[in-house]
């Protein structure tokens, strides 16, 4: 099939070469068709601690050019009413509209019932297209994002 | 299009093996046997006001399957072998270069013969019509010692000379830079030498560096600290133009290190107050002043026809950029940077480190030298900028910065411009110059180091972004994208 | 030398007592990423490269370095 290589077209090929990965994993994974400019993730299972035995996680794939692979994700979206199963206060956690409403992130994404969790990669060596497995994907990005769950007592301070 | 140019530009590991393929080096050749040999070459298409170059992707080497005929008459492809290339190009936009050999042309007038013009006459305009939109083609013929090279141009439905084949990358650890001029290439005329000014540096370099100088095009990133000793030693090596590109006015802050510049120049732009600068130092110069981001159309418009690119940049995001840009365009590249890192009052660590980017050597990303925490911000899209500029990202204070570190990092990477444009129409005759080289300013101590491509990198590997030019045109995150919503299922307690 | 599951994957080991460093280039992993042992009680440690990979971890997982924001 005749390659797609505008940005977009080169992104949205990338995210359908991952999504195989992640599928092996979580299951049902959907990205973006339009733009390739987010994954959504319906079943992430969680550890104990949590209010929900699984949620849903959304990740914005950066979609500028350069953007994904060479700019890594950062953040990750999940269900705004993630609590700790013992009601505490959760770290990092942005759930609860800014005092700047207009804020696009807040109309866009906390109106639709996504909070954000504030994680920053500080290193990255993106795998190449055709060798997925030798580098970062968004399966390692996944597994980050498994491994923050666990992480209550950073997170719920216990 | 009369005064378009148009180039093709190599890397020397696509360059070589094309030779290699060409002119059967190394195997034993019996005396009148037909030798000749073809290949397609796949490329981007780099469109500007001057021209357009041609930056190879990929090469398709024939096989003796793919021939229909090779004898003294001539060489040709099969149908099927032509049909292939062309439906490729069709289908995602490349350009389409022929090139075949006259490996027994051993002198520097190597050229189409009377068949070679009759086959391209004929069959050049209708090729080139299959092609998409801004696809150009080409056809090129090799000899030993020399080549020519000419493309259809759609618009006056002539063939016309391509000006200058390009090769760039590395042999062994070395950096290179090639200009190979086709035989029949248009000369530029005369280059005006203004020896009362260069001597002392001629008699350095040669006259022929001071040529090559003086017609190359230079686009400076970054007219901070680093930017300004660039500009400032590329106008008094006399190069001939110079595109300076930054999005700010200066600060008095500025003051303790940007070269040359006075009170006075407190609130103007930066690149206003260089181009400034560099005229009154060489009136010959050609001098551009973009007051924008590298990813503006009209600053990326110009990269684009240049022949070196200078980072002198301290955001990690305008050098993933920087980095992404030379791969695809097929563009030199050489960055530099600084750093001052303090441990209370005590400067733990101060230096800096000048980073050649040509393909063979590997690239900014796969040395693993960005930055990603903060080129993730600096390339994310406005509305996660605001809001990390609201939850405190970015509120320490600016590193330090000092003139005599940035002038001895600056230096170092003019004197590796120099070096590199100096010596390209005399391939071999130039100085090593490193891949990488770093300064530690407590140790003063200036180190040589190298790196080698790695084959998993996504930009500079194989299976990267060399060669796709305006196909995958370099864009900021502007437009938001639509996110789907939660959809809210019933709260279950852990269990 | 045994068997780990890391990220959800099992990762067979040869040597006798295991460090973070083995397990990542056991894993194809890049060097620069995190060993990370959840541990008893829901502490998650971050692992040294010559650390010992602890028996009583309930999971390791290899993760790309990162830091929390805001």
């Amino acid at each position: 099939m005749a390659a797609d290589l505008s940005p977009a077209g080169r992104r949205k090929s990338r995210l359908r070469a991952e999504l195989q990965l992640l599928a092996a994993r979580y299951g049902t994974v959907n990205s973006d068709q339009r733009d390739g400019a987010w994954i959504y993730v319906p079943h992430f299972p969680l550890p104990r601690g949590w209010n929900k035995r699984e949620v849903e996680i959304l990740i914005d794939v950066p979609y500028g050019n350069p953007g994904y692979p060479h700019v890594p994700p950062e953040w990750f979206w999940t269900d705004r009413k993630l609590a700790a199963s013992d009601g505490r206060p959760i770290s990092h956690f942005f759930n609860q509209r800014s005092q700047n409403y207009r804020n696009y992130a807040d109309r866009m994404y906390l109106d639709k019932g996504w909070g954000h969790f504030c994680v920053h990669l500080t290193a990255w060596r993106p795998a190449a297209g055709l060798r997925l497995r030798e580098g970062h994907t968004l399966l390692s990005y996944l597994d980050l994002i498994a491994t923050i769950f666990r992480d209550r007592r950073t997170l719920a301070g216990w | 299009m009369v005064g378009v140019t148009v180039e093709i530009v190599f890397t020397t590991a696509q360059w070589a093996d094309l030779q290699s393929h060409l002119l059967s080096l190394g195997s034993p050749r019996t005396a009148g046997s037909a030798d000749e040999q073809m290949a397609f070459i796949i490329a981007g298409p780099s469109a500007s006001a001057k021209g357009v170059r041609l930056v190879v992707r990929e090469l398709v080497l024939a096989e003796p399957g793919d021939l229909a005929r090779r004898s003294s008459a001539g060489i040709a492809p099969t149908g099927e072998f032509v049909a292939a290339a062309l439906t490729r190009c069709r289908q995602e936009g490349w350009s389409l270069i022929e090139v075949h050999s006259h490996p027994f042309s051993d002198g520097p007038a190597t050229t189409f013969s009377g068949i070679d013009w009759a086959n391209d006459r004929e069959k050049m305009p209708a090729l080139a019509r299959l092609l998409p939109g801004n696809a150009v083609h080409a056809t090129m013929v090799v000899g030993q010692s020399s080549l020519d090279a000419h493309y259809y141009d759609r618009e006056t439905n002539t063939i016309r000379p391509v000006s200058r084949i390009v090769v760039h990358g590395a042999r062994g650890n070395a950096p290179v830079l090639e200009w190979i001029y086709p035989v029949h290439a248009e000369a530029d005329g005369k280059v005006f030498l203004d020896e009362a000014r260069h001597t002392r540096q001629m008699s350095f370099m040669g006259s022929s560096a001071q040529a090559a100088m003086v017609q190359s095009a230079v686009v400076i990133v970054g007219l901070g600290g680093l930017g300004s000793f660039a500009a400032l030693e590329c106008a008094h090596l006399g190069i001939g133009t110079l595109v300076l590109v930054d999005p700010d006015r200066v600060e008095t802050s500025n003051l303790n290190r940007l070269i040359a510049v006075t009170d006075a120049d407190v609130g103007r732009a930066k690149v206003e107050v260089y181009a400034d600068l560099v005229r009154s130092v060489s009136p010959q110069a050609h001098v551009i002043p973009i007051k924008s981001s590298i990813l503006s159309d009209e600053a990326l418009h110009l990269a684009k026809q240049a022949d070196l690119l200078l980072g002198c940049v301290d955001s990690h995001g305008a050098r993933l950029v920087l980095n992404q840009f030379a791969v695809q365009y097929g563009m030199p590249l050489i960055d530099a940077g600084t750093g001052i890192r303090m441990n209370g009052e005590q400067a733990a660590r101060a230096g800096g480190q000048v980073q050649l980017v040509l393909p063979g050597l590997g690239c900014l990303e796969c040395r693993e030298f960005i930055d990603v925490k903060q080129a993730a911000f600096d390339l994310a899209p406005p509305h996660v900028r605001q809001r990390e500029l609201e939850h405190g990202y970015g509120t320490g204070q600016p590193a330090p910065s000092v003139v005599f570190l940035n002038g001895v990092v600056g230096s170092l990477q003019v004197a590796a411009s120099a070096m590199l444009l100096a010596y390209a129409e005399s391939a071999g005759r130039g100085g090593s110059i490193a891949g990488i080289t770093l300064y530690d300013l407590m140790r003063q101590s200036v180190v040589p180091a190298s790196s080698a491509a790695s084959d998993t990198c996504p930009t500079c590997g194989p299976d990267g972004i060399t060669g796709l030019a305006d196909l995958s045109p370099l864009e900021a995150a502007v437009t938001p994208p639509a996110a789907p919503a939660v959809t809210v299922g019933p709260i279950q307690s852990d269990a | 030398m045994g068997r780990y599951v890391v990220n959800g994957e099992v990762v067979d080991l040869r040597q006798d007592r295991p460090t973070a460093a083995d397990l990542k280039h056991q894993a194809g992993s890049p060097a620069g990423d995190w060993v990370m042992a959840t541990m008893p009680g829901g502490q998650v440690h971050k692992l040294a490269d010559a650390d010992i990979l602890p028996a009583a971890a309930e999971d390791l997982s290899i993760v790309p370095a990162f830091q929390y924001g805001c």
